[in-house]
C-alpha cells in the first residue's frame, strides 16, 4: 500500500491535516517567551533583571487553551457536601490492614521549622551522556535520595539509578534487570523503594505494560507484583502510606503497602465527574482534586473540588470553603492536609495555552473540610505564583516561579521558598541572594536534611550541563 | 535574517523567539501531528519542544545549526508525548462536518468509496502507530517535509548511510504492517 510514494505521501498528509493552526503555534510561543511573566508585579521577579526572560511551564491536569478570563463558576456546582467516607465495603485491595477514612485528629506535630537553605551545586558529569537522556524522578530514602531515569541508546532504552547518601555526592547504576524500562515513577512504600516502569511492546511505540519493581537498597532490584494490564502511572501517581494508587484504560489498581499485590478497584460509579483530576495519598485514604464545571468552547467555567475515599472505589465530595477554578494535588503535613490550586479554572483534558500561575492554598486537618489559608503572610505580591510544591510527608515546600524557567545556563535567581509544617502557618526560609540556585525543572525531593533539586528532566545528547544536581542544605531554626 | 533572531532569542528577546517559531510552525506542526496522529498530542509535543528550545538555545554554539536542533528537540518531545498519551482520559476525536460553514449541507460522498477510504486510513494508522517514533520521524521528515536523507541524518543524528538503511527498514516495517492490516 506504501510501496508508492505518491499513496505514502497522501496518507501523510491526511494524517497531518488536523493540526495545530498557526495562531495556536504563535500563542504557545508566546507563553514559552513570557507573556505570563510580564503580567506579574511580583517583587522577587525583579531580581530576574530586565534581560531575563521566562518560560510558563504550569500544568495542573492538562493545560487549557484560555484565550480570556472564564466567567465565574456557578455556585451550583460547588460541591457541598462534608466528605465523611464510608467504610470499604467492597473491592477493598489486600491490605494488612483495612483502609479506613482520613482521620480527624492530625498526628503530632514534631518536625523542625527549616530557617534557611544554602545551595551547593554538585557534580553533574555522572549525569551527562552521549545519549537523549530524561530524569524522571527522584524521591527522598532514608537519609539521603535516590532519582531514576534512562538513556536512549542504539541498543535500546537504558534505565539509571542514581543514589546518594547525602545529597552532594552521587553514584549511579543502570542494573541489568531494568534494561529497556522507561522509568516513570519513583517512592517508598513501607521501607522499600518502589519503581513504576514502563516497558515499551516495541521500542518507541506507543504500547507499554506498567511493570513494577521494588528494592531494598536501590542497587538489587526484584520484579514487584503485576498491575492489570492497561494501568498506568506518571510522575504524579500517588504513593503513600497506604501504597500505590495508579488508573488507567478506564481502571484504577491499588498496590498494597506491602507490596504484595495490585488490586484492581471496581467502578461501582461514585467517582466524581472532573477534569484534570489528580489522585494524592493521604494518611488513611486516597483523594482526588481537581475541578467540575462547565466545558464550553475553550472557556472552562470550573470548580475546584476535593473529593475523598478509604477504598478508591467510593467517592464523598468534601467541603472546599472558597474552591476556586481547579485544585491540585494534595500533600500530607504534620498539621493535616494542604492543597495548592488555582483561582480560575483551567482544568482541561488535552488542550493548551495561556496558564493560571497565580495560585491558592487550602488547609485541612482531616480531609474532610477545607479552608483557604494566607500563605502571604509578609511577602510581597503572590508567594505562590507558578509555585511547585514537593513535600515529605511531614513538611510542604512551595517554590514560586519554579513553573518559570529563566533564560540562560546557571544564573537563575534565587526562589521564594515558604514552607509549612502545621498547614496553616507559613514561613520564608532565606536562601541567599548573591548565590547561585537551580532552576528546579526537573525532580525535585524534599529530604530530612535539605532538598535536591535537579534543573531538567529532558537533555539532548552532548548537554552535560541540563543535569545539575544540586542540594539545599537545611539549616534547623533555633 | 534567522541568525539575528537566534542571537536576539538567545539573549532572552521573547519577540525573536516567537518570529523564529513563527517562521517554522508550520513544519514542526505537520512533522508532529504526522508522527503522533493527533492535533492535541501535538501541540502538547510543540510546547514541550519549545519550553526546551528556550532554555537550550543559550547553549546552542552554531546557529546553522538551528533548524535541525530544533528538529531533533520535537521528534524527543513527540517520544514524551507519546509516553503521556494514555494518561490522558479524554482524547480527540474527529468527526465529520454535518453542514458547511454556512450552514448548508455538504453533498453526501458516495457510500462506497467513503467506506472504503475510511478502512484504508485507520487501518494506516493503526500500521503507522505500531512504528517507533524514530521510524515514523524518518518517513515524515524524509517523504512528508521533502527533507534529504543528508537533513535527515542532521536532524536524528545519524550518518547519511545510516538514516538511508533506517528508511529502508522503516518502510519495510511499515509495508509488513499494513500487509498484516489487510491480511486480518
Amino acid at each position: 500500500m506504501t510501496g508508492n510514494d505518491d499513496e505514502l505521501v497522501r496518507h501523510l498528509e491526511r494524517r497531518s491535516a488536523n493540526r495545530p493552526s498557526g495562531d495556536q503555534i504563535r500563542s504557545i510561543a508566546w507563553s514559552v517567551a513570557g507573556t505570563e511573566a510580564r503580567r506579574q508585579p511580583l517583587r522577587w521577579r525583579g531580581a530576574v533583571g530586565a534581560a531575563a526572560v521566562v518560560v510558563a511551564i504550569a500544568t495542573i491536569g492538562a493545560a487549557t487553551l484560555i484565550l480570556g478570563s472564564p466567567s465565574s463558576p456557578p455556585a451550583s456546582s460547588i460541591p457541598s457536601q462534608t466528605a465523611r467516607s464510608t467504610p470499604a465495603t467492597s473491592a477493598t485491595p489486600a491490605t494488612s490492614a483495612s483502609p479506613v477514612e482520613p482521620s480527624v485528629t492530625p498526628p503530632q506535630i514534631g518536625t523542625a521549622d527549616w530557617a534557611s537553605i544554602a545551595w551547593v551545586r554538585g557534580d553533574a558529569s555522572l549525569f551527562a551522556y552521549d545519549h537523549h537522556t530524561y530524569l524522571m524522578d527522584a524521591v527522598a530514602w532514608g537519609s539521603g535520595f535516590v532519582a531514576v531515569g534512562y538513556t536512549i541508546d542504539e541498543g535500546g532504552n537504558i534505565l539509571r539509578v542514581w543514589q546518594s547518601a547525602d545529597g552532594r555526592a552521587w553514584s549511579v547504576l543502570a542494573p541489568d534487570v531494568l534494561h529497556g524500562l522507561v522509568p516513570v515513577r519513583i517512592g517508598v512504600v513501607g521501607g522499600r523503594l518502589v519503581l513504576l516502569a514502563d516497558r515499551p511492546i516495541q521500542e518507541g511505540a506507543s504500547a507499554s505494560q506498567m511493570e513494577t519493581w521494588v528494592s531494598d537498597d536501590g542497587a538489587a532490584w526484584r520484579p514487584g507484583p503485576s498491575a492489570p494490564r492497561g494501568i498506568d502511572a506518571d510522575s504524579q501517581t500517588p504513593v503513600g502510606p497506604l501504597g500505590v494508587l495508579a488508573r488507567g484504560g478506564g481502571l484504577t489498581a491499588w498496590l498494597d503497602p506491602d507490596v504484595t499485590a495490585w488490586s484492581r478497584v471496581s467502578r461501582t460509579g461514585s467517582s466524581p465527574a472532573l477534569r484534570g483530576g489528580v489522585l494524592s495519598a493521604g494518611r488513611d485514604g486516597w483523594f482526588l482534586s481537581g475541578a467540575s464545571g462547565s466545558t464550553k468552547s475553550v472557556y472552562l467555567a470550573t470548580v475546584g473540588g476535593i473529593w475523598t475515599s478509604a477504598d478508591a472505589d467510593q467517592w464523598q465530595a468534601a467541603d472546599v470553603a472558597d474552591p476556586g477554578g481547579a485544585i491540585g494535588p494534595i500533600h500530607i503535613v504534620d498539621g493535616g492536609y494542604v492543597a495548592i490550586g488555582t483561582e480560575r479554572g483551567l482544568a482541561c483534558d488535552g488542550c493548551l495555552g495561556a496558564i493560571d500561575l497565580t495560585q491558592v492554598a487550602w488547609w485541612s486537618a482531616d480531609g474532610g473540610t477545607w479552608r483557604r489559608v494566607d500563605v502571604a503572610g509578609e511577602h510581597d505580591g503572590d508567594p505562590l505564583w507558578g509555585s511547585r510544591s514537593v513535600g515529605d510527608g511531614h513538611r510542604l515546600i512551595t517554590i514560586s516561579g519554579a513553573r518559570v524557567v529563566a533564560a540562560g545556563d546557571a544564573a537563575h535567581p534565587p526562589k521564594l521558598l515558604l514552607e509549612t509544617i502545621d498547614g496553616r502557618t507559613w514561613t520564608g526560609i532565606a536562601v541567599a541572594k548573591d548565590r547561585p540556585s537551580p532552576a528546579f525543572q526537573g525532580p525535585v525531593a524534599v529530604g530530612p536534611s535539605g532538598i535536591v533539586a535537579f534543573d531538567a528532566i529532558q537533555a539532548v545528547r552532548n548537554d552535560p550541563t541540563a543535569f545539575v544536581p544540586w542540594f539545599g542544605a537545611a539549616t534547623e531554626a533555633p | 535574517m534567522s541568525e539575528r533572531l537566534i542571537e536576539r532569542a538567545r539573549h532572552g528577546d521573547p519577540d525573536a523567539f516567537v518570529a523564529l517559531i513563527e517562521e517554522r510552525q508550520a513544519a514542526m506542526s505537520r512533522v508532529a501531528t504526522a508522527i503522533l496522529g493527533s492535533g492535541a498530542d501535538a501541540a502538547d509535543a510543540i510546547q514541550d519542544a519549545l519550553v526546551a528550545a528556550w532554555r537550550g538555545l543559550p547553549r546552542l554554539r552554531d546557529d546553522g545549526a538551528f533548524d535541525p536542533w530544533l528538529e531533533r528537540i520535537l521528534v524527543n518531545s513527540c517520544r514524551l508525548a507519546i509516553r503521556r498519551r494514555n494518561h490522558r482520559r479524554v482524547r480527540e476525536m474527529s468527526l465529520p462536518p454535518v453542514s458547511g460553514d454556512d450552514g448548508t449541507d455538504l453533498p453526501h460522498p458516495r457510500a462506497g468509496d467513503d467506506l472504503e477510504g475510511i478502512a484504508e486510513r485507520e487501518a494506516f494508522d493503526r500500521a503507522f502507530d505500531g512504528l517507533a517514533i524514530d521510524d515514523r520521524a524518518i518517513v515524515v521528515l524524509h517523504h512528508l517535509e521533502g527533507r534529504s536523507l543528508a537533513d535527515v541524518g542532521r536532524v536524528l543524528g545519524i550518518p547519511v548511510g545510516t538514516a538511508k538503511s533506517r528508511l529502508f527498514h522503516a518502510r519495510r516495517r511499515l509495508d509488513l504492517a499494513l500487509r498484516a492490516e489487510s491480511d486480518g
